[in-house]
């Protein structure tokens, strides 16, 4: 199997000859190519130059042999297409006006994707022709909690308590502004896949700091939305949020891959969820900067707690710290492609199955 | 008859009680402007130094609030100190760790704690607390690994990296480590029960960062040490984290007679993964920055929740905070209470 067809059989379910790999935030972080690259160019210019971006996200999937390329695209680009003016720092997003009124919510912009982000949809065509086969393009958005937490922080926040007071004291602003939100998302993902991305991630990172009930009021019918666009659009999707455990059924509902975070069993995610739901992690992403050993037992446990079931994307539980080394990450794409392959082909042989190949 | 005096105690054995006990953590602090006014003469240290002071701000609460519990004013720091490790505690920053702790070397520093030198005001606030206050007394510690945290990082942190690179990649020296935390949890904890503290909270705020799997390994067999070490107070103990869905189950088979569970589980799905404990929780704390109405709504949903069976400690699902109306705080005491109000026969 290429690496596009191998991921793209494991976010079906389907069967596989080996797990498929790659990792969130693979592109950009330490790679060599990256930092020269850097040297010339703040990230935001690579992100906005459709050519630097695809060799950004192709060069990453190359140099660490991933079976899947994800864009290098901040989820805020969609925020500054709605006309919010913004500052991407190291710790996350800054605004210079957070959106704390309906007044504020009527002033965002609706989006043309082709206009507004034409540099993306054209980053993503270069990053299809450069991997060819042999790894898929996933193309990203924000998932409509984060999305409205950074707009209404205006900044990173550990308890987005700012967004929350809106949710609960003015329910009427927040409906307003996820609306927009998802509105823009939904053209957004559409533009993404007409462009080539053959899977999009949805990215909603702070979700799980939500009760499952305001969830279920605040989030859940826009996601669904999202959801049902890019089901729509013929394309897989990966619904993802941090300390997701007590959501994992609610992140599962329309989506086809849930992103299960390190904070959890992946073999009771995979149970909770039951055989039909491909899963998507889990490991620790703290374990790469911890030495070979470390990644090893991670490796293993993650693959023993998958259980060579078809539908696991191996990935970590949540992005990689940008220091984290190159040859920490291919050694993990090895391990997780032969171990699963010579685990599937014993099992194969058990059952007399034929592996695809 | 039971009463406000003992609900608290009576729900964390899951005994009926007349009415559900409510207590929130960080109730004396911040969002109370008796204590507001303190802190404008008085530092953290201050206030945890002074036997009378720490005691004033205690009670404050438990007047104010009409709250089933105190709980002694301090910071999960407050025994760094007395054990060599130099702590400081900054606004809006929360405690930095003078010199982290990241060598075998580095480790020599922590000392073992002697809790009536290292602490003495707070020991005896707590016996001034138990005095004058109508209802029980919590006492409480870090846990090993959120103490851990803030030795390793040096401050609070968000990926906890080194910790983990610690935890992971020096197993032999996380271990040592988390013994020295957990003797001076035992001494400093058997101090505060010595002292007339009626129960205990043990926070592992962070320890939701782990995979289950981590926490087996490297937290659990000492969380166990500690419980062990706790055996025979006789007081209950409150054993919360955050973050923790994931966890429940690793975290009660460690120990703890009460399990606090965070705002992100529902209340029912939390109790679930550990039937045979109490439970404490679960108000996201943001709901109270709200409205009133959208609290009492959210109050109700997990009351419902809980079906009014023995064991349910109505509590938030991490500390208050110190934006918040502290009327909305006795509003809600007052809900919980009138709405789980019954009549018991004493058992």
């Amino acid at each position: 199997m290429t690496g596009a067809e191998r991921f793209l059989a494991g976010c079906r379910g389907a069967a596989v000859d080996a797990t498929p790999v790659w990792f969130m935030r693979q592109a950009g972080g330490s790679l060599p190519a990256y930092l020269a690259l850097r040297k010339r160019h703040s990230v935001i210019e690579i992100a906005r130059d459709a050519r630097l971006c695809s060799e950004v996200s192709a060069g990453a999937a190359d140099a660490l042999g991933t079976d899947a390329a994800i864009m290098f695209a901040d989820i805020m680009l969609l925020a500054e297409a709605m006309g919010v003016a913004l500052e991407l720092r190291s710790d996350g997003p800054h605004l210079e006006h957070p959106i704390r009124s309906l007044a504020d919510v009527e002033r965002l912009r609706v989006v043309d994707p082709a206009g507004d982000l034409g540099f993306i949809l054209e980053a993503i065509r270069a990053t299809r022709l450069a991997v060819g086969s042999s790894a898929a393009v996933i193309g990203l958005a924000g998932g409509p909690f984060t999305m409205a937490a950074y707009l209404i922080e205006g900044g990173p926040s550990r308890d987005h308590a700012v967004a929350k007071t809106m949710l609960f004291a003015a329910p009427e602003v927040w409906h307003a502004l996820v609306d927009r939100i998802t509105h823009a998302t939904v053209a957004y993902v559409r533009a993404q896949v007409a462009a080539g991305a053959e899977a999009i991630q949805l990215f909603d990172s702070w979700a799980g700091s939500l009760g499952p009930a305001d969830y279920d009021r605040a989030v859940r019918p826009w996601t669904a939305r999202v959801l049902d666009a890019i089901r729509d659009a013929g394309v897989p999707s990966i619904h993802y949020a941090a300390s997701g455990a007590a959501l994992l059924e609610r992140l599962a509902d329309g989506a086809d891959v849930v992103g299960v975070d390190a904070g959890q069993s992946l073999a009771v995610a995979r149970a909770r969820l039951g055989p039909d739901r491909a899963v998507q992690g889990n490991l620790d992403p703290a374990r790469l900067l911890a030495g070979p050993r470390a990644i090893e037992s991670g490796v293993t446990a993650v693959l023993e707690a998958a259980d060579g079931a078809p539908g696991h994307i191996f990935n970590t539980g949540g992005p990689i710290a940008r220091e984290t080394s190159p040859d920490a990450l291919r050694s993990i794409v090895a391990m997780v492609h032969d171990r699963s392959a010579r685990e599937m082909a014993a099992a194969a042989g058990r059952h007399g199955q034929e592996v695809p190949s | 008859m039971t009463d406000r005096a003992d609900r608290f105690l009576r729900a964390c054995r899951r005994l009926p009680v007349d009415a559900t006990p409510v207590w929130f953590m960080r109730q004396a602090g911040r969002s109370l402007p008796e204590y507001r006014a303190i802190r404008e003469r008085a530092t953290l240290a201050d206030i945890v130094g002074d036997a009378a002071l720490c005691t004033e701000v205690s009670l404050q609460p438990v007047d104010r609030l009409g709250v089933d519990a105190a709980i002694v004013f301090a910071d999960i720091t407050t025994p760094l100190p007395g054990a060599g490790i130099a702590v400081d505690l900054v606004d809006g920053v929360g405690p930095l760790v003078d010199r982290p702790i990241r060598t075998v070397a580095d480790l020599d520093r922590l000392h073992p704690l002697e809790p009536a030198v290292a602490v003495g005001p707070l020991l005896e606030a707590i016996g001034l607390i138990r005095r004058a206050s109508p209802v029980p007394v919590i006492g409480f510690a870090g846990a090993p690994f959120t103490l851990a945290s803030y030795l390793v990082e040096g401050r609070a942190s968000r990926r906890f990296e080194r910790t983990k690179a610690m935890l992971l990649g020096e197993p032999a020296l996380w271990a040592a480590l988390l013994e020295r935390l957990v003797d001076l949890d035992v001494a400093y904890l058997r101090a505060q029960v010595g002292a007339g503290a009626q129960a205990i909270q043990l926070f592992d705020s962070w320890v939701g960062a782990l995979s289950p799997r981590d926490y087996r390994i490297a937290v659990a067999p000492h969380m166990r040490r500690l419980f062990e070490g706790l055996a025979g107070l006789g007081v209950p103990i409150i054993h919360f984290g955050t973050g923790t869905t994931g966890l429940l189950e690793e975290m009660a088979t460690a120990g703890g007679d009460v399990i606090g569970l965070d705002w992100r589980v529902g209340l029912a799905d939390g109790w679930s993964r550990v039937p045979d404990r109490a439970v404490q929780g679960n108000l996201d704390p943001a709901v109270l920055l709200a409205d009133y109405a959208a609290a009492e709504a959210a109050t109700d949903a997990i009351l419902d929740e809980a079906g009014g069976r023995p064991g349910h400690i109505f509590n938030l699902g991490h500390g208050v905070l110190p934006w918040t109306d502290p009327d909305h705080l006795r509003r809600l005491v007052d809900r919980v209470h009138a709405r789980t109000a019954r009549i018991v026969v004493p058992g």
